[in-house]
């Protein structure tokens, strides 16, 4: 931990050294990145929380399988569409297990849902996954009175005096967080939207 | 789809929408009270890092918070508290220092420790620039503090450089102590480690430093040897710029690597590696836990041997080695009825203590003219007693044979007759013979005198002195071993409530009533209690009488066989492993303590199913015990079973029905009937004469047993559960599928074995 900050490095050099298979940190990288846009589809896809941890573990191990020897071949499709049809293998497959082992508590689960819905669904989340991880990335640039002006104006809605008093600086350095802030996240996303493919 | 890509984050409005729906942890920090302008540093498998302002100080901390949150059970929480707890305990300059913990008002477990500014311990070598003898000075330092933690019973598991910060000022810091288990075995004792450690990712993380007994899912393994394999494994990083076995694709062949195939000679990538430095490095790095330094401690010390140009130990003999032969060379002295002295010493240290504390107390007394007048006079008599005594230990008169029960029983005649008009003298005479029988294994003569000790005691010196209350413990501790576990507690109790009116926290007798009373829980399967109160006896007795001091041996002892029963066998391991070393060096390795804290290991490892380490120990500790307690003494008979016992886990099915037969006869021979460990011999015998498939014959064992374990203990007992479970293990094997669900109702808890 320490002020040292995660280090983040290209996704098309990450999955490079995730097939590799030299580098255990790479998948440390790797799994902290895609966790949580496993997990938060495995939620609003009406599984409980323990249930989402075992569906991250059970997405990255079968990765895990198939990465070795992975090569990004954009003509192929892209990574996201992968990883969506294996996470949605995933969770069908544990439904189905589910039903058979418990008789009585099928009621409460969720009912199939239509592809196009599970699309949209997927598609939030990957773009949380995509801004999460664009904030991370771009948090050692910003200054923390910045970080906080923005998270309080732009995210929480405050109004631009309060924030300003709130954080000790002007209110036009308020607006100037906020728009360099989303500037510079908009050009990261489309980096790594680019390296994704 | 492929439109809105292009724009969704293009747009400002579009993106400030989907950044405020993502309710991002940059405006979703969780509260806690206390700590204010939190920034996030670090978002990992096992949670999350901030760093905060503490309001009361000022100062910027770090602040985990783990993931576990809504799913997490408020046992979960508890064993978080509890945990948290034993680390924050830890005090070393180059451990990461936990100031606070607690629940966030999300439900997830927290905990602040200060901040460190460094980089990992790899790349800090490398940015530095770092020679051989400054990477080897920064390891021991390490060793250091992983060392002072395993002292305190707490071991890392998940050792690795982003673990290790190094300051600007070269020092290391060593955080998440202990806490890998936090997040690793949350659903409990049966985890295995590598389903624990995928779950967060950790695992993929952490692979390159894991111990083949982390990898392989035994986690009844991981102990003290896991960290020395990850030291190793770092120290291997650090001399060679490599990991150990370079982590393949496939998660098979990694464990395979890591479990099976020998790591690449660290001189095979730098040759100008030295060959001492090399064998450190493999001898961590061994795949067997056991042939591995056995502590941080030595591990450290060859390092610092190595720098200052000693001859390092690691290519000198193994413990294994050196213990087989400490046991050789007690055979020869035990081979000499010396044995028998031996124990006699014991008793004669006891009246000479007793005779050293008469005297102290004759010179601080002198204050007051009377007290030093009937100290002075109890000085005198004890002198006369002890000569007495003494000179019948003539050999020339007695021969070599004279037995410490015969001086006893000589003992107590010249009390009977001799001390009528100085009952404080007699009653302190009383208690050293009744505690010299007690360890003989005479329970009635000792019994008698120990009755007779505190009536006088109590008589003329009341309730609230202290000779009173150490010689209701003293009584209350025999009613134990006799089994007569009510009288035991009401003595025990009354000794509680007297201690905590009337005696300071720093007393001796304050951390020696905890641990009487945390013994007593322990035979009453009130684990919990126990494991608290030796605890809280061991802190006191360790603070206030030192490391070495009997009080605290016996309770990180005593401690360790809790620990045990808890099946948390890896801190079992620690604080056995100490007490072991404590022995050795307070009483040298063929004292009847050591013997025992050795035969304890035994058990413990064996019960770990680690056999092959077991066997040597638990065999050569019933040689021991047989030759300086004597043949039907209760810990003889005690570690007949454990040898019957090891013979049933080898499968030796046989050998394991004498050995358990001969267990239970001398048991009925010595101890009066309807003792408890009678019940638990012949619960044994069942249980051999089941895996013979000697059904009938079992059967009538294994009811018998049930029906004494059951009627002393209550149904609740693990023992009681225990012996259920192999009522039903038998009936099944046997065909009868009614009786055997019946039984196994009534073993809810209990498992397999």
């Amino acid at each position: 931990m320490g002020t040292r900050v995660m280090s983040h490095e290209t996704h098309a050099s990450l999955l490079g050294r995730v097939a590799e298979g030299i580098d255990p940190a790479a998948w440390t990288e790797f799994h902290n990145r895609y966790a949580e846009l496993i997990r938060g589809f495995a939620r609003r896809q009406g599984q409980t929380a323990a249930d989402c941890d075992d569906i991250v573990q059970e997405v990255l191990l079968a990765l895990l399988k198939v990465m070795p020897g992975f090569r990004y071949d954009p003509t192929k499709g892209k990574f996201r569409s992968y990883l969506k049809t294996v996470t949605v293998r995933v969770i069908l497959q544990r439904r189905r297990q589910k039903g058979r082992s418990s008789v009585i508590g099928d009621a409460e689960s969720p009912l199939p849902v239509a592809d196009d819905v599970v699309d949209d669904r997927w598609e939030d989340e990957w773009r949380s996954h995509h801004i999460r991880h664009a904030m991370e990335r771009i948090q050692p640039e910003f200054s923390l009175e910045n970080r906080r002006a923005f998270s309080l104006y732009a995210m929480q809605g405050l109004s631009v005096e309060r924030v300003a008093d709130e954080v000790g600086i002007s209110v036009n350095q308020v607006y100037k967080a906020k728009s360099r802030i989303l500037r510079r996240l908009g050009e990261v996303i489309a980096t790594q939207v680019a390296e994704e493919g | 789809m492929a439109n809105g890509e292009q724009s969704w984050f293009s747009d400002g409005e579009d993106l400030l929408r989907g950044v405020r729906d993502t309710a991002s942890h940059w405006a979703d920090l969780p509260e806690i009270s206390g700590y204010a302008e939190l920034v996030e540093l670090e978002r990992g498998g096992q949670g999350v890092v901030y760093q905060a302002r503490q309001c009361s100080t000022n100062q910027l901390v770090a602040i985990k918070v783990l993931r576990s949150g809504a799913s997490a059970t408020d046992e979960d929480r508890f064993r978080f508290c509890r945990e948290i707890e034993l680390v924050a305990a830890l005090d070393h300059s180059s451990i990461v220092r936990v100031h606070d913990s607690g629940i966030t008002p999300q439900g997830q477990p927290f905990y602040v420790m200060e901040l460190v500014d460094g980089l990992p311990v790899d790349e800090a070598c490398e940015q530095a620039g770092m020679d051989l003898a400054g990477r080897l000075a920064l390891f021991a330092a390490i060793c250091d503090a992983v060392g002072h933690a395993h002292w305190h019973g707490i071991i890392h598991r998940d050792l690795k450089p982003r673990n290790i910060l190094v300051d600007g000022d070269g020092h290391p810091h060593i955080l998440d102590f202990g806490l890998a288990k936090l997040t690793s075995d949350r659903t409990g004792a049966g985890a295995a480690a590598l389903d624990s450690v995928t779950r967060s990712g950790q695992f993929l993380g952490s692979l390159a430093w894991a111990s083949p007994e982390q990898v392989e899912r035994t986690p009844e393994q991981v102990g003290l040897g896991t960290d020395v394999y990850s030291l190793g494994a770092i120290l291997y990083q650090l001399l060679t710029g490599q990991l150990p076995h370079g982590v393949t694709t496939n998660l098979v062949e990694a464990v395979r690597g890591i479990t099976v195939a020998p790591p690449v000679p660290p001189r095979s990538i730098r040759p100008q590696i030295p060959t001492d430095v090399e064998t450190i490095v493999l001898r961590c790095l061994a795949k067997e836990p056991g042939r591995r330094y056995p502590s941080v401690g030595e591990l450290q010390r060859d390092v610092r041997r190595y720098l200052a140009g000693e001859p390092i130990g690691a290519k000198r003999d193994h413990t294994g080695y050196l213990l087989r032969r400490a046991i050789v060379r007690h055979k020869i002295v035990a081979g000499l009825a010396a044995l028998l002295l031996l124990s006699g010493v014991v008793f004669l240290v006891a009246i000479t203590a007793q005779y050293r504390r008469v005297v102290d107390a004759e010179r601080s007394a002198s204050h007051s003219l009377e007290v030093a007048t009937i100290e002075a006079e109890r000085a005198e008599v004890v002198r006369r007693f002890l000569t007495r005594m003494l000179s019948a230990v003539n050999p020339s008169r007695a021969g070599r044979d004279v037995r410490v029960v015969e001086l006893l029983e000589q003992a107590a005649i010249d009390i009977d007759v001799g001390f009528d008009d100085k009952p404080i003298v007699e009653a302190a005479l009383r208690h050293c013979i009744g505690q010299a029988y007690r360890s003989l294994g005479l329970l009635k003569q000792a019994s008698q005198h120990l009755e007779r000790g505190l009536s006088l005691s109590v008589e003329h010196r009341g309730v609230e002195h202290r000779e009173a209350i150490q010689a209701s413990m003293e009584l209350a501790i025999l009613r134990a071993m006799q089994g007569r576990l009510p009288e035991a507690e009401s003595l025990f109790e009354g000794a509680q409530q007297v201690v905590e009116r009337c005696v300071d926290e720093t007393d001796e007798l304050f951390a020696a009533t905890l641990l009487g009373v945390a013994g007593l829980r322990n035979m009453q399967g009130r684990l919990i209690e126990s494991e608290q109160l030796l605890r809280r006896g061991l802190a006191l007795a360790a603070e206030h009488r030192g490391e070495t001091h009997p009080d605290t041996i016996r309770a990180t002892h005593n401690l360790a066989a809790v620990l045990n029963r808890m099946q948390r066998r890896d801190e079992s391991e620690v604080f056995l492993r100490r007490a072991l070393a404590q022995h050795t060096e307070v009483h040298g390795p063929e004292h009847l303590h050591t013997v025992r804290a050795r035969g304890n290991l035994g058990v413990l490892l064996m019960e770990s199913g680690r056999l092959d380490e077991a066997e040597p120990l638990v065999v050569a500790t019933l040689a021991a015990v047989r030759k300086i307690l004597g043949e039907d003494h209760a810990e003889t008979i005690n570690f007949l079973h454990n040898v019957a016992v090891l013979r049933e886990y080898r499968g030796e099915h046989d050998r394991a029905l004498t050995l358990a037969r001969q267990a239970l006869q001398a048991a009925e021979k010595v101890m009066t009937s309807g003792h408890l460990k009678i019940a638990r011999y012949r619960s044994h015998v069942g249980a051999c004469l089941e895996r013979l498939g000697r059904y009938q014959q079992a059967e009538q064992e294994l009811l018998a047993a049930d029906r004494d374990l059951r009627t002393q203990l209550g149904d609740g007992h693990p023992y009681a559960q225990k012996s259920a479970t192999e009522l039903a293990r038998l009936y099944e094997s046997w065909g009868k599928p009614e009786l055997s669900s019946r039984w196994r109702e009534l073993a809810p808890g209990a498992s397999g074995r």
